[in-house]
This record gives C-alpha cells, structure tokens and sequence, in this order.
C-alpha cells in the first residue's frame, strides 16, 4: 500500500518495530533477551502512537486533507495505521502466550492466574493488598452522565460494576494502578519453590475488590489503558519564559486528546461503551487486546536477576587503546585524534574530558549541549562543580526533548545555581547538535579542544547505544566550535565554519554538494560510491537527491536502523541504491556518512538523520573526519555494518525486509565484531610487547 | 603532618587583543592572541546585526531602539570577553564613519563608552582611506601583474565611495563621492519592486555620482585594471568565480547575470540557495549594482575583487593599528603635494619648511607630548600651508583655510583636514581666537593641538624667511629658558630672527622657551 517512489514514513516506522519484534521472536536468542524485545516493541508503539498518530489525528480533525510523499492523507494512514497496528499486537500477543509464557513458565518464572492460585498464596496476596494496596488505591465513583474525564495516560484503570443486594440497578466505580506499585508481584512459588512466581497488580486488584465494596457485589470489571497525544506544536514565538512555557506543555500533556483506548479483551459491551464515553475514544481508536495490557511491563521480567543462563552473554565495554588511564586527556588529544565507537569503546574519555576540566586550574571555559541526559548524569554534576570553581561554564539546555522535559528543568535549575549560564534551546528550533568544547590556557596559548558526538550526553544510554565520538585540538574545528556555540547562545548571528557544517544553515546543502559531486565523476566515467549509516531517512529532497546519484551510476549503500522512504531496487529509479538495516543486541544509533570522492573518501560523522525534521528545524552537526586513521576505521564500522548477514535484513522494493542469509562459516554479526575488536584492542594495550606474563600457579591459601 | 603536595603552577595567560566594531549592519567582535612572530592570530569572531545604516539614511538619527540594541550587544559581547579574559585595556571599540552624518551620534557614542566602560572611537575618513588603502597593497603585494599596472581601486562603502588611482604601485588621484550601498538602498526602499526593475532604480539613483566619478578619472584613459573593494562584493566575488592567486577576475556579463539572479531573491534565499553569508546580505543588490554600474562607465570588461572577508580584515587592522607606514605617509604627502602644485605654490620653500617642522617636532617630542601621526598632519600643513596665495597675496592664510577646508587629501580624515587647514590659517602672526570659525569647534584637546604645531610650523616657516633654502640644517638644543636653534653654514640669520621675533611668541606661551637662532 505504498506510492511507486516512497515508503510512508508511519508504515515504514512499523515495519521497523516489526523488525524489533522478530528478536524477540528470534528463537536463537536467550529468553529473557526475547521478553527484552517484546517491552521494547511495546514500549515504542506507545510512543508511536502518542506522537505520530496523535499528530495524525490532529491533522485529521483539522480537516487537513494534503497528502504526504507517499501520497496518503492523514485519514488514510490513520486506517492504514490501524490496520497494520491490530496485526502487530495479535502477533506480540501470540508470541507472548504461544510462546514466551510456556517458555518462562518451564524456566520457573511463572505468572500466576487467580484460579491456579493455592490457599496459602491466595492468603499471602489478601494480606498484601489490605497492607500495601488497599491504602493507595482511591476508588472514583461514575456517574451515567458523566461526561469525558480526564483519565490518566499509559496507566492500568479498572472499571468494575457493583450492585448493592436491594438497589435497583447497579453503579460503577473506576480505579487507577498507580504507576509507582509494582506491576508484578511476587508470591510465594508453590510448585517449585525456588522459581519466580508472581501475579499481575491488575490481576490482585481484580481479586480483591469486593474489600472496597462490603455491602454490594461485585458484576464486572473491565481493564483499560489510554493513551494521548503528546505531539503538541510549542509556539516559541510567543514565549518569553521558555522554560514555564515547557512546564505549561508538560501539564497540558496529561489534558490532551485521546488517540488510543486498549481494552483487555473479555469486557462487557455495556462497560466497553462507558469506557469509550469516559475516555472520549471513538471505535477507530479502541483497541481490543488479547492479552493483559501494557507489555512494557515485560522490561522487569527481563531484568529478574539471578537468571543468568537466561541472559546473553555481556560483551566488554573497554577502554581503547590510546586512552591511557594515568594520563591526562589533554595530553592524549593533543597526541591525536581519538575516534571512539560506542559503546564497544568506553564512554569514560567523554566523561574524563569534562571532569577534567572541571577540575583544571588552567580551563577557563566549557560549553556543552545537552539534549538527553542520564539520572544523576556525571556530565552535569562536572559542569556544576567547574562552574562553582569559577569557570565560565554555558550550557543549553534542549527543554524540546520529548518526554524528558523534566528532568532537564530540574537540572538546568542546579546549574543556574553554580552560576553557569543557561540558554534554554534555541527558538523555533530543537537543538540536536552533541558538542562540548573546552578552553584551556596552554604556555601562553588558548587551546581548544572538543568533542562532537552522534549521540547523546548520556552515559547510561552510551552503553547501549552504538554511537561515535571525535575528540580533537585542531584548531579549525575549535574556531567553529566557538562560532557554533556563539550562534546558538544568540551572541553572534552564524557566521560561516571552516570545517563543520550546521543545519539548518548549510547541513543540508553541504550534503547535497557530496552526493551531486559523486553524481558528476559517474558521469564522468569515474567510481562513485556512497555510504551513509543512519537511524531514518525522510527526507524527500535527500531521497530524490540519492535516486538520482543511482540513475547516474553511483552505488549507494545505506545502513538504516528505522524508518526508510526510500524505495531501493526500482529499475530506473534506485536500481543502485542497497539498504540494510541492523536490529540487535544495542540500538544502532550512529551516523557515519562517506563519499568516495575519487579514493580521497570524504567522511563526516553527523547528529542528523536525512529527515526534514532534522536537516530544517533542529541544530545539528555535521563534522568532517580528516585524520587518516579515524577515517579508515570509519570506513571499516560501515564495511562491517553492510557485511552483517546476522542481524542485518534488506530492503527490497515492495518495502519489505528480508533477513539475509549467511553462506555457512561465513556469518558476521557486526556488533559482536566489534565487541571483540574492541576487546582485542584493549588487550593489546594491556599487554606491552617488550613484557612477558608467565602463567603462575595459583597460591593455595 | 605531612606537606601538601606543591601545586601545578598555573599555565602562563594568553596575550589577548580584541576589537569591536559598530558596522553599517552589524556590529562585529573579534578576540585574538598574540602570535611568537608578534602578529595576531583569530580566537573568536561575532557578529549581530545591528541596522544603523537603515537609521541614519532614512531618518539621519539613530533610534531609540537601535542605541538599546547596541549596548545589549555590547553587554552579551562582553561576555565573551569575560570568557577569554582579555583584559579592558586591550580592548579597542570603534564605529564606522557613516555615525558621523546621525544628528545624535555623540549621543549613541555616549551610550556605548558608558555601556561598554571604554572609549568609543568613530573611525574618521582618513583612517578608512588608510584600511582601503592597506586592502588594495595587500592585493598588489600577491599580484605583482597588477601591482605594476594602471589600476582604479573602488570601494562602495555604506555611505561613501572611494576611487584610488595607482600608477606602478603608487597613488596618482584619490576622491570619495557620497555614494554608498545604504545610502542607495534606503532612497529606493520604499518602492517595493524586485528583479531587473529594482536594479533599475537602483541605477537611475546612483547614475549622477556615478557619472561625476568618472568625469573625474575620465583623463586616466591608461586604466588595466579595476579593483572593487568591499565587505559585499568580496564576500559575492568567490561564488561568482573561483579566487586565484588572492583574486576573483570576473568577466562584467557574470556578475550581472548574478546580479539579476539576486534581485529577485531574499536574503533567505541568497543564503540557503547560493550559500551566501549573511554577512553584507543586506545590501549586496545595491552594491553589486553599483560595481557594476561603475565598470560599465569606465567600459570594463573585467573586475578583480581580492579574496578575503573585507569585514573581519578591517577589524584585523583596527586591532593591530598599524602605524601608519612610511609608504602610506609618503602617499599622503605625495597627495598633498598634488594640492599644493594645482594652487602652484612655491615647492622648494614648501617642502624645506616641511622638513624643518619635521625636525622640530621629533625633537621636541617631549615638549609637545603628541602623537606621532601628528607629524604628518604638521608636514602636510607645511606643504600647503600657502595654497591661499592662488586666490591673492592679501590675507593668503584665509584662504589657504578654506581651500584645504574644501579639498580631498588622501589619507586624511575631515578632522585632520580641519587641523591642517588651521594650522595654514595660523602659520602667520595672527593668533587663534576661540572665536574664529573651525577653531571655535575644537575640543579643548585640539585646540591645544593646534596651538603646539602652529607654533613649530611658524619657526619653520620662519627659517625660510628668505624662501631661498639658505639654512640647509639646523642644529636644536634646550637652554633652561631657551630653545637654541644652530644653523651651521649660515652667518647672518637676522633675517629670520626678526621672523621668528614676530611671530613665535606663541611658542613662547605655549613652551616657555625663547627662540635664539645662532649662526
């Protein structure tokens, strides 16, 4: 259901959370990987349909009718959505019960249904709920009338139906889990006694509702969970407090628009219409789910501990080669260029680099972008303590960063307290942009050094994101750092860069000037040649842009994790033009793009996709890699990356992906390649070549 | 108790320079550290827009809101300067010429040295014929075809355009002309037209001044070349065609057919699709225009633009304030020079009362206390300090005033040109009177300034008495109360001591020293 010359954006996002729920249904993979898979698949799908449909929805209550590139209206990708969405949740539903419950069970980790429960579980979970649930749980009459209510999103809410013996009819009342209680909890295992039994919250409460009701019977009950828009345009123009405007924004996000109702499948048609009326969930929007609701659910079992044989084996996170730990990180750039592939390679040098900093006498200044961060990030810690020293320390702050606009308040307000200064993100755009850069006084001279990233500040998600970092003295790139780091805290209007480019100044351009440049040496009878590594692409200028450098003969070769418009394979359209994407063990995250550019391969390491959003409404980067060997090595990840025939599927033109098969003996999975090079590398740092290590005998105490 | 580990001692600071600078759009700053081989190398560039030009050609004063928007600038920049700790004193601030022609430009001056806790100096015409000047040597020093060549150096600047002539490499004419981008772009503002019929208008606007200018070089009929010079034009030139050896050599039909395309854009457009920058965006169609316009008068087929942001150069210049080179105030002096033979004056005396002021003003440096670029004001006073007698023997100072008052010099700006003209006035024995016009207008600083060089310009002038060069040298030395002045060679200087008699008492005011000439 997709136009001769692009994939729907919204239909290839699902394909992509398809892709995610094949790992889970990837029976090579170790169970508790699979569960991972399943919360991951369903945990997305909430946020799909929070912002993407919500939009939708929003552009089809407008009365919107233009089509995308695809050429679909908002109405028909909504039913388009719909349909595609239904068949995604029977097959994580089937999967679940079919096969991820037996297998769990028959690994003693068992959910418990009210009906299989002993006496003394029964017992046990009664003397729970009076404890630990009956007080928190608020019991909210509904009345037949009432009219929509504004029901809290993504959380459990049971609406039960009682009836006093001699009223005349009955009344409802609806509960709400609170999200702060566990959603399992765990019972006594009768059958094995060692294993992991539980029963779910909703499941509990269900049981022993009749507490709330002494007088009156319990009829039915329903379980149900909403969701709602959350893709709310913030209008920048007229706000003079960015920050409360994004405190408005956050509160205005628990009052928006319904987009999903998911009922449990098995409630009464009589309480499915109370719920679609309190909700204010048309039947477009309703959901039946076959199974219990809200998978993300499934992220704790995942994470049980003590199941090791369970789990995938960890791969080392090391610290490469040139990062010596004695030695300051200065003096380690300043020997060269580092170029680290996370998380394969350690996250820790960033982190030196800013704590380092903030600790040495002779840095003046750190400016650093911070879009999304990590709890107690270490990051902001540094910069509050260089800031308390006395260094000039501006931070922006990107309040636009859905779903985390709280947490980055909060600390924007610590760092306004050390005396940093704060620039709430840039007006109208959201800055994306990773970039630190640190001043430092040298014998005389003020050097510069910088990081520039494909992804965040944020050492949790470094671990388990693939991404680059480049750290480097060059002082071009220092110069536009600055310059950088001067337009966006509005002190200077953006004045041209040396080496780096930015959107929404020139990113783009600069990237069409590369694919037209490779377009003309085929024309000219030479190689041309073009990789480029992403999360998503859109963006229809870059995809007309791509189809016309495979028409003239450039072979393009495209790593895409997510969404891809782009319709490879089509004979005199992208014939040239291969795209793969890797769904594995980390989320690939990096952008890596390179241009053959006769032999003298031009390669640039980006914080944007090819995606309008990006390339015309967000700061971003886009940072020339020139050092010989940072190079070769990004050359080698993308060489990997297309060689992959373990996690990797193609794209082929009816938009479908194909898993790839590997010749026997010749199967390369590239993130586990990496994870060994890696290692091999630490390794051969560790052991010194002019040093021997005999093997001991182990001393016996 | 064990010691404390000493400290890493601290790394030596940077030696740090910076300059801002109040455009005709925007207002720049540019921080730089010092280099080994003493030069100056670019740590940071800003730029915020900032439409005084707008102001002061459509209303002849700058806003309210645009003198606020100045001094936020000049606080937000500060900032910067806080980050790199450039200490205040290297700190220089200056704004462009163009301020001068806004009724309240003292008062916006006010406001900035108030804001920013420094001097705010207004760069006068001189210093930005010396900034062109610096420009055009720096494209001749990297071409030495043109170097060698006749070649009319333009710039279109906000509010003025200056032509340099330059035969071999040396400066044959000099003028400026009000005619400049803004000036040009706000008296056509207010049609709203785009395309061929705004470059139209814009023609029709500029087409006397243009045509004034080349009546002016119209007997220059040797021209090989033709430099255009400007923040607009170089910051175009490079997209029009590749630079080589430090020069965009553009053919006329290119640039036009890149004019036409520009009229009909925005300054949006002019950056996303031709990858301009919004540097000079804003008056780029006019200034286009007028190189144009101009090349077209003098049937140029070509026009070299050097390489190079003409902005940031001239903040580059600022900051490194060059002295002014012995090749430029042999230029100045040969434009005097120029003057003084169109006013046939007597060149010998001219030139030998030049050389002694010269003299007396090295040599008394410590008297006078002044700057050295006054030296040149004083030899160029000397070279035409009897212009006047072209009209009429009869109170000849007069006239010199107000013919150096109403002549284009080379390299000096109208204030300088106020204090030559007076010192012409006063190089005979009538005494300023703060009542006499021009002199009424200085500032007490400059008046004194005039007292000091008027006086060493009367000995001078007295040594020549004779105008027949017959004191070769002489000889200075301070007395206790008296300046001897030696003039080996010459036994009877009774003639000139009646000179200096009559008219040098105002040395004696003004130094104290009486003047004894001894043979």
């Amino acid at each position: 259901m997709t136009s001769d010359r692009f994939i729907n954006r919204e239909l290839s996002w699902l394909a992509f959370n398809e892709r995610v729920l094949e790992e889970a249904e990837r029976e090579t993979l170790p169970l508790l990987e699979r569960v991972k898979f399943l919360a991951i698949s369903a945990s997305n799908l909430d946020e799909f349909f929070m912002v993407r449909v919500g939009g939708l929805q929003i552009m089809k209550d407008r009365g919107q009718r233009a089509k995308d590139a695809a050429g679909f209206t908002p109405s028909q990708q909504l039913d388009l959505i719909r349909e595609r969405a239904v068949t995604f949740m029977a097959r994580q539903y089937a999967l679940l019960d079919e096969k991820l419950l037996p297998a769990l069970h028959k690994q003693h980790i068992r959910r418990m249904r009210p009906a299989e429960l002993t006496a003394v579980q029964r017992t046990f979970l009664e003397d729970h709920f009076k404890d630990q649930i009956f007080p928190v749980l608020s019991p909210l009459a509904v009345m037949p009338d009432e009219l929509p209510l504004q029901l809290p999103a993504l959380q459990i809410v049971l609406l039960t139906e009682v009836k006093a013996p001699d009223a005349a009819e009955s009344r409802r009342v609806m509960f709400t889990l609170p999200s702060n209680l566990p959603r399992q909890v765990v019972i006594p295992d009768a059958e094995s006694g060692s294993g992991h039994a539980y029963i779910n919250l909703e499941d509990l409460v269900e049981l022993f509702l009749h507490h709330f009701f002494p007088q009156e019977q319990v009829m039915a009950t329903a379980r149900f969970r909403i969701s709602r828009n959350s893709d709310i345009a913030v209008d920048d123009e007229s706000a003079l407090d960015l920050a409360s405007e994004m405190e408005e924004l956050l509160e205005a996000r628990i009052t928006s628009a319904t987009i999903r109702l998911e009922i449990e499948a098995g409630a009464s048609r009589e309480l499915t219409r109370v719920i679609q009326r309190l909700s204010g969930a048309g039947a477009s929007q309703t959901f039946v789910v076959p199974g219990e609701l809200d998978l993300r659910a499934y992220f704790s079992i995942a994470a049980i501990p003590g199941h090791d044989a369970l789990n995938v084996l960890p791969w080392p996170i090391t610290m490469p080669a040139e990062i010596e730990p004695a030695k300051s990180i200065f003096e380690i750039i300043r020997a060269g260029d580092v170029l680290l592939n996370h998380p394969y390679d350690s996250f820790e040098p960033v982190l030196q680099l800013i704590e380092e900093a903030a600790a040495d006498p002779d840095v003046v200044a750190i400016k650093q972008i911070l879009y999304r961060t990590a709890k107690n990030s270490r990051i902001i810690n540094a910069l509050i303590r260089a800031a308390e020293a006395g260094k000039h320390v501006t931070v922006l702050v990107e309040l636009k960063a859905r779903f985390d606009e709280a947490r980055n308040l909060e600390r924007a307000e610590d760092l306004l307290k050390a005396g940093a200064q704060i620039i709430y993100g840039v007006r109208g755009l959201k800055t994306h942009a990773k970039i630190c850069l640190v001043l430092r006084r040298e014998s005389g001279r003020l050097a510069r050094y910088i990081h520039f990233g494909t992804g965040n500040y944020n050492e949790s998600t470094a671990k388990l994101y693939t991404d680059i970092s480049y750290l480097t003295c060059r002082s071009e790139y220092g110069a536009d750092a600055s310059s950088f780091f001067n337009t966006v805290t509005g002190r200077s209007r953006f004045v041209h860069f040396q080496k780096i480019s930015m959107a929404p100044f020139g990113l783009r351009e600069r990237l069409l000037e590369m694919i037209e440049s490779e377009i003309e040496r085929a024309k000219q009878g030479d190689k041309a040649e073009v990789m480029l590594k992403m999360n998503a692409l859109e963006d229809p200028q870059m995809i007309e842009a791509l189809y016309a450098a495979s028409r003239a003969g450039v072979k393009v070769r495209l790593n895409i994790r997510g969404i891809c418009c782009l319709r490879p394979g089509v004979k005199g359209l992208s014939e040239n033009i291969r795209v793969v994407s890797i769904i594995d063990r980390y989320l690939e995250h990096a952008r890596i793009f390179w241009f053959r550019q006769g032999g003298e391969a031009v390669v640039f390491i980006a914080s944007a996709d090819f995606m309008t959003r990006n390339l015309s409404k967000r700061v971003e980067l886009l940072t020339p890699i020139e050092d010989g060997d940072a190079k070769a090595r990004l050359e080698d990840i993308l060489q990997t990356c297309f060689a992959d025939n373990v996690q990797a599927r193609l794209l082929n033109s009816e938009g479908v992906y194909v898993p790839m098969k590997a010749e026997k003996g010749k199967a390369l999975r590239s993130q586990e390649f990496f994870a060994k090079q890696a290692a091999k590398r630490a390794k051969a740092r560790t052991q010194s070549p002019d040093l021997l290590v005999p093997h001991k005998p182990t001393q016996v105490s | 108790m064990t010691p404390e580990p000493p400290a890493a001692a601290p790394q030596p600071a940077a030696e740090l320079a910076a300059v801002i600078h109040f455009g005709a759009t925007t207002v720049s700053l540019l921080i730089c550290e010092r280099t080994e081989n003493g030069g100056f190398s670019t740590l940071d560039y800003l730029e915020k827009p900032l439409p005084l030009a707008r102001d002061i050609f459509r209303a002849g004063v700058v806003s309210r809101p645009i003198v606020e928007q100045g001094a936020a600038i000049l606080r937000e920049f500060q900032q910067s300067l806080d980050e790199y700790a450039v200490p205040p004193a290297a700190v220089r601030c200056f704004t462009t010429n163009i301020l001068s022609e806004a009724v309240n430009h003292e008062i916006f001056l006010n406001r900035m040295q108030v804001t920013g806790g420094r001097r705010v100096e207004l760069i006068d015409d001189g210093d930005m014929t010396r900034l062109i000047y610096q420009t055009a040597l720096r494209l001749l020093k990297n071409n030495p075809g043109i170097a060698q060549a006749n070649t009319l150096v333009s710039h279109i600047g906000p509010g003025n355009t200056r032509a340099l002539y330059f035969r071999k490499g040396r400066i044959a004419a000099y003028s400026s002309y009000r005619l400049g981008i803004f000036r040009t772009r706000e008296a056509v503002a207010h049609e709203e037209v785009t395309g061929a019929q705004r470059l139209l208008h814009i023609e029709e606007q500029i087409r006397g001044v243009v045509d004034h200018l080349a009546t002016d070089y119209s007997h220059y009929h040797d021209t090989e070349y033709h430099v255009a010079i400007g923040t607009e034009i170089q910051c175009a030139a490079p997209h029009i065609v590749a630079p080589k050896q430090g020069a965009s050599i553009i053919e006329l039909k290119k640039m036009e057919a890149y004019t036409e395309k520009l009229a009909a854009m925005s300054a949006d457009e002019m950056v996303r699709k031709l990858h301009l920058h919004y540097t000079g965006i804003e008056g780029m169609v006019p200034a286009l225009q007028t190189n144009l316009a101009l090349a077209r008068r003098f049937n140029d087929q070509l026009i070299v633009v050097p390489e190079g942001d003409f902005q940031r150069d001239l903040l580059m210049d600022l900051l490194s304030n060059n002295p002014q080179t012995k090749t430029f105030q042999d230029e100045v002096l040969q434009a005097a020079r120029i003057v003084a033979k169109k006013y046939t004056t007597d060149r010998l005396h001219a030139e030998h009362v030049a050389t002694f002021a010269q003299q007396i003003f090295q040599e008394l440096q410590q008297l006078h206390g002044l700057e050295p670029k006054y030296e040149l004001v004083l030899r160029v006073a000397a070279i035409l300090h009897e212009v006047g007698l072209f009209v009429s023997q009869r109170e000849h100072h007069k006239h010199s005033l107000y013919l150096i008052l109403n002549t284009e010099i080379f390299g000096l700006g109208a204030r300088d040109r106020v204090i030559v003209a007076l010192l012409a006035r006063y190089h005979r024995r009538y005494n300023p009177d703060p009542n006499h016009p021009h002199f009424s207008d200085l500032t007490r600083e400059e008046r004194m300034m005039v007292y000091k060089l008027a006086a060493i310009l009367r000995i001078a002038d007295s040594l020549d008495r004779s105008h027949s060069q017959r004191i070769k040298k002489i000889k200075l030395s301070l007395g206790r109360d008296t300046l001897f002045i030696d003039t080996p060679g010459v036994e009877d200087t009774t003639i000139e001591q009646i000179a200096i008699n009559g008219k040098c008492d105002i040395f004696q005011e003004i130094y104290g020293y009486e003047i004894v000439l001894r043979t």
